[in-house]
């Protein structure tokens, strides 16, 4: 399987050669959210993408144009039975302004509340009537269609534009989807089940509902600083953006050379304590791959304090400390469902540029993570590169990539 | 290339089993009852885990037990259609009470103390691998995955992946089906003129190692309808229970292999996404 095309729509840029560009001149994209007011929330920071999307589904917009730019540049022409579609998307909360009008009709017998062109809905005090909102819920249905829930929308819309007729999947192991869709989309190439694959993956979560959520769990940096295997690092910063790439089984000049996933069956929400999840996934795209040497690594790094550390532990113990490790999250911030797949863009850009993208952040490597931390970016020709990516749950997906 | 199917568990409106279920011509939309799906985090399950995440992990045992397949499962993959259904509307509704400032809903206060009234892993039931991780956790699955999402298809992808990973070598065994629930009140809007009642549950299939009790011998998804047959039986009323209906309709075939009605069946599932997909059982 070979990489024929890449396309993103990130915080750093709206297409992926300006967001590697960037990414190579350490700029970092997280920022004061823009979105709504964020006074009070446990995190007031994120990584947006600079794009206005048309209605509410920002993920199917995201994730169109980040493939519309891969397709482009991947140049292919391929019968439409045998393209495919994989995408990884997360989460089927409708959109907070969903959820607010639904709740009106839970109290529409009391008075209700208006919605007003401009400024903040007006509630009266409540009693949430859950008979009425059941039976009003019919009446909201055009507006849950707008709204698109489900985030397999985000594969549709691309197998409708590019008249995909072939597998199409939307895999959603949360922080593992991006990369988990394209261990799919090379699967599915390899058993010939198509030829040609539109995958990758998307999140749009810079939203009152999951700044909430990851609040609760204690996930968010309270600094609001995202830096991978720093040692000032306490959590992650939630980003958005698309990255999706073209695959093809005939011969390009980046190789999927392998792939794995595993799964800790450990934790709900921590890894297992000696990564071995992590070390199954990774051992096993190695093998997968034939054990080539690994000359960069884009891990999963998400900079909360035991993530980073088991994984760097992992790392160590699978490839040694001697390549490069690097995490896109300390500029682009968090993704959930979209990370794997910005990360699996760097890898590609080391071994098919010779550009290692760096982590930024990182001034004080945490030397309990036994890596090699790259603060900024290196040319160096990467012979193969290793993708990790680990999920809330523990879902996990590596891949290797290498020159072909 | 076929793969045996040696143990089902299936979870829904009927209650917890398989058997009889090709009997039932309609069944209550919902599970009343919960019955555990496991003795140390019952308590803590049933707070902070998602309806289709416990009926996943009630189905998955009862496949794990019927297979006879005992633990340890570091090399058993776990593949399983999931559904998009959201929070719970009680987290929602207490989220939002708590964001009412001055009688206006606010978002500031929403993200003050509006996390205050959710539960801990809140976050998990917005999201979907849940439904995937909490049975592996439960049983220590650690092997190849996927949680896939079309309400429907994916179900079917997920049942194809399970067999191609037993037929390519990447695992001996496999855990394969869906667990969904369409009574969320966004998905019910949403589902709003469906043809079936809505309803919800999972089923799981065991798939390659132990007595066949049938076998999987091939999936067939795509963007292309597949023409109707004679035989074809509607399922339509034990209900709409998305990512959980086309394994609930393997389950029925392989209770109507049971019961010697049939030694052939094919499950063809619609997607709301736009997918269709197509099972193809024999009986062993």
């Amino acid at each position: 399987m070979f990489v024929h095309g890449r396309g993103a729509a990130t915080p750093l840029g709206l297409d992926w050669p300006q967001t590697a560009r960037r990414l190579a001149d350490g700029a970092c994209a997280i920022r004061p959210i823009a979105a709504f007011d964020t006074t009070g929330y446990p995190s007031t920071v994120a990584a947006e993408v600079p794009l206005a999307t048309p209605g509410p589904d920002r993920r199917r917009a995201l994730g169109l144009h980040a493939a519309r730019e891969a397709w482009a540049d991947a140049g292919l022409r391929v019968d439409p039975a045998r393209l495919g579609v994989f995408v990884g998307a997360e989460s089927g909360r409708a959109p907070v302004e969903t959820i607010i009008s639904l709740v009106q009709v839970a109290i529409a017998g009391q008075g209700g509340f208006e919605v007003p062109a401009e400024g903040r809905p007006r509630f009266p005090e409540i009693a949430f009537d859950h008979a009425a909102f059941g039976a009003g819920t019919r009446a909201l249905a055009e507006q849950v269609e707008r709204a698109t829930v489900s985030p397999a929308t985000v594969a549709a819309a691309i197998a409708r534009e590019f008249a995909a007729e072939g597998p199409v999947a939307t895999i959603s192991i949360a922080c593992a989807s991006g990369a988990a869709a394209i261990v799919e989309a090379a699967r599915a190439i390899r058993l010939g089940r198509c030829d040609v694959a539109i995958c990758g993956g998307v999140g749009a979560d810079v939203d009152p509902l999951m700044l909430v959520g990851f609040g609760k769990l204690r996930a968010l940096s309270a600094r609001g600083i995202s830096r991978p295997f720093d040692l000032r690092r306490d959590g992650f910063v939630v980003g958005e953006g698309a990255a999706m790439v073209v695959l093809a089984s005939a011969p390009g000049p980046v190789e999927v050379a392998g792939i794995a996933r595993s799964l800790d069956g450990h934790h709900l929400t921590a890894p297992h304590p000696d990564g071995a999840g992590a070390r199954r996934a990774m051992a096993a795209a190695l093998a997968d791959a034939g054990d080539p040497p690994i000359d960069y690594v884009q891990a999963h790094g998400t900079s909360t304090p035991l993530n980073d550390r088991v994984e760097a532990q992992a790392i160590a113990a699978v490839v040694g400390d001697a390549p490069p490790v690097a995490s896109v999250k300390g500029a682009v911030g968090h993704w959930i469902a979209g990370a794997g797949a910005i990360g699996f863009l760097a890898a590609v850009h080391a071994v098919q540029a010779g550009i290692l993208l760096p982590t930024a952040g990182v001034t004080a490597p945490d030397p309990a993570c036994p890596i090699r931390p790259l603060p900024e970016a290196r040319v160096a020709s990467a012979r193969a590169a290793l993708i990790n990516a680990f999920a809330f749950g523990g879902a996990n997906a590596s891949l290797v990539v290498r020159a072909a | 290339m076929r793969v045996a199917i040696t143990g089902v568990g299936a979870v829904g409106g009927w209650g917890r089993g398989w058997h009889g279920l090709s009997a039932l011509d309609r069944v209550p939309p919902a599970v009343a009852d919960l019955p555990p799906p496991l003795d140390r985090t019952d308590a803590f399950a049933r707070r902070i885990v998602s309806r289709p995440a416990i009926f996943a992990a009630i189905a998955l045992s009862d496949a794990l037990a019927e297979a006879g397949w005992a633990a340890p499962f570091p090399d058993v993959g776990l593949w399983l259609g999931v559904g998009a259904s959201g929070g719970p509307l009680t987290q929602m509704e207490a989220l939002l009470r708590r964001a009412l400032d001055a009688g206006a809903l606010s978002l500031p206060a929403l993200g003050r103390v509006g996390l205050r009234a959710v539960n801990p892993l809140f976050a998990f039931q917005l999201m979907n691998n849940f439904t995937l991780c909490h049975p592996a956790i439960l049983h220590g699955i650690r092997g190849p995955n996927a949680a896939l999402l079309s309400r429907g298809a994916g179900t079917v992808i997920a049942l194809d992946e399970a067999r191609r990973a037993i037929l390519d070598g990447e695992c001996t065994r496999a855990l394969a089906g869906g667990a969904d629930s369409a009574l969320h009140p966004v998905t019910a809007a949403e589902l709003r003129d469906h043809p079936a009642p809505l309803a919800e549950g999972a089923a799981i299939l065991a798939l390659g190692a132990g007595t066949p009790l049938a076998w999987l011998e091939g999936c067939h998804y795509g963007r292309a309808r597949p023409a109707p047959d004679p035989d074809d039986l509607d399922l339509r009323p034990l209900g709409e229970a998305l990512a959980a209906s086309p394994a609930i309709g393997c389950a029925v075939a392989i209770d109507l292999f049971r019961r010697g009605s049939r030694d052939r069946a094919r499950i063809v599932t619609s997607g709301l996404d736009g997918q269709f997909g197509v099972v193809h059982l024999r009986a062993a």
